[in-house]
């Protein structure tokens, strides 16, 4: 898709058309299997939003600096030491969240969305894009986060919470569902894999549908353009032949 | 330098390897204690009722047996260790066993179990709590006919945790 449209397209087009998830389909592992509580899904989404954000950052100043044949192992360390760092802090200050999450904030370093970011874009791109980049890329992860884990707790718990996770109080409890018509299946893989297929297919509709969108508008607009030239043409053939 | 050239690159490696060890050690240096403090929080309402009062530190501890689960240390007061046994139910059972600087028993406290009243559960009442309290390290715990297992997963318990105090 060109720049152009993108920047037509709005914040939350872009959240659809450049979501890692659901539309790069880049980090999948760790949706699949960390969306089961909006907690959950908040606590990754802000981990990997700092990490990206950051390792843009750090990675768009030092790429001019790097040899191509050890910019992997460049990235990979910066990527690292961001995980390990955010690791550690949350393992002091969110113990709870930590350990639900477990080992899916170590994996943050393999999550294709960080590497493949900078990849793509933070080693050809200035310090503010790159961070802007990071930051929207983590912003819609976490949206996708927070879309399967509210699906997936509703329908295979019936509640909705939420929990502060420095101190594993809760904000709020809501039951949607009565007790006994809850779906547990959701809260397993197989319901992992079920809510993701149906919210890629629905990001799918969306961007087929607003592509018809766009190309019946840019046909619409290129149409007009001919007829207004035709009709230019014509007044000028008109003004020729008065004179 | 030569961009182009190897030791460019190893610099340049050697380099941000060493500002990210840098980095993480300053963070961990921070976070270390917080952490260490946290492992303690979710026992330290079972270690005071022990030592009430004391200050309590997470012990590193290796443990061939498989069966303890966690080493404090209660200043200048002694040692608690936290020990996980399979008796009859086989989810098996939790509690607390604490020697004094002196080498007896300070204390043996359950913290979850689900043993067969009557039978396993004898060995957390007060006939049996009383016989564990009055032993030292050079004791091995007795057995209770009737809750054979149980009894043998304290028993065995007990010396996990009399190997790693005298190994301290």
């Amino acid at each position: 898709m060109s720049e152009s449209n993108e920047k037509k397209r709005g914040f939350w087009s872009e959240m659809i058309y450049n979501n890692p998830v659901f539309g790069l389909y880049l980090g999948i592992c760790s949706t699949l299997a960390i969306t089961t509580t909006l907690n959950n899904a908040l606590g990754m989404g802000v981990a990997v939003i700092v990490v990206l954000t950051i390792s843009n950052i750090v990675i768009s100043l030092i790429a001019p600096l790097t040899p191509d044949e050890i910019h992997i192992p460049v990235y990979i360390v910066v990527i690292a030491t961001l995980v390990t760092l955010v690791g550690m802090l949350m393992q002091a200050y969110t113990p709870e969240l930590y350990t639900t999450l477990g080992t899916f904030i170590d994996l943050i370093v393999v999550n294709c969305i960080i590497l493949g970011r900078a990849e793509a874009y933070a080693c050809s791109h200035n310090v503010a894009e790159s961070a802007r980049d990071g930051l929207m890329m983590g912003l819609s992860y976490t949206f996708s986060l927070l879309a399967m884990s509210l699906i997936r707790q509703i329908l295979g718990s019936g509640v909705i919470e939420l929990s502060n996770p420095m101190t594993n109080q809760l904000i709020f409890s809501l039951r949607l569902i009565p007790e006994g018509f809850e779906i547990p299946v959701f809260t397993t893989q197989t319901g992992a894999f079920l809510t993701f297929a149906i919210l890629a297919a629905l990001v799918s509709a969306y961007k087929l549908n607003n592509e018809k969108k766009e190309a019946a508008a840019a046909k619409a607009k290129a149409d007009a353009a001919k007829e207004a030239a035709k009709a230019a043409a014509a007044a000028a053939a008109k003004v020729k032949e008065a004179a | 330098m030569n961009r182009e050239g190897t030791l460019y690159k190893v610099v340049l490696l050697g380099v941000l390897c060493a500002i990210c060890g840098l980095l993480l050690g300053g963070v961990n240096a921070l976070t270390a204690p917080i952490i260490a403090e946290a492992a303690i929080a979710n026992e330290k309402a079972n270690l005071e009722k022990i030592y009430p009062g004391a200050n309590f530190t997470a012990v590193d501890f290796e443990d061939e047996s498989g069966m303890i689960q966690g080493v404090y240390s209660a200043e200048g007061k002694g040692m608690i260790y936290k020990i996980h046994g399979v008796g009859y139910a086989s989810d098996g059972f939790d509690f607390l066993l604490a020697f004094n600087d002196d080498g007896t028993v300070g204390g043996y406290q359950v913290l979850a179990e689900n043993e067969t009243s009557g039978f396993g559960k004898r060995c957390f009442e007060d006939e049996y709590v009383s016989q564990i309290n009055a032993l030292t390290t050079s004791d091995t715990a007795p057995l209770l006919s009737g809750a054979t297992l149980t009894s043998t997963a304290v028993q065995k318990g007990f010396a996990a945790a009399v190997a790693l105090f005298n190994a301290r």
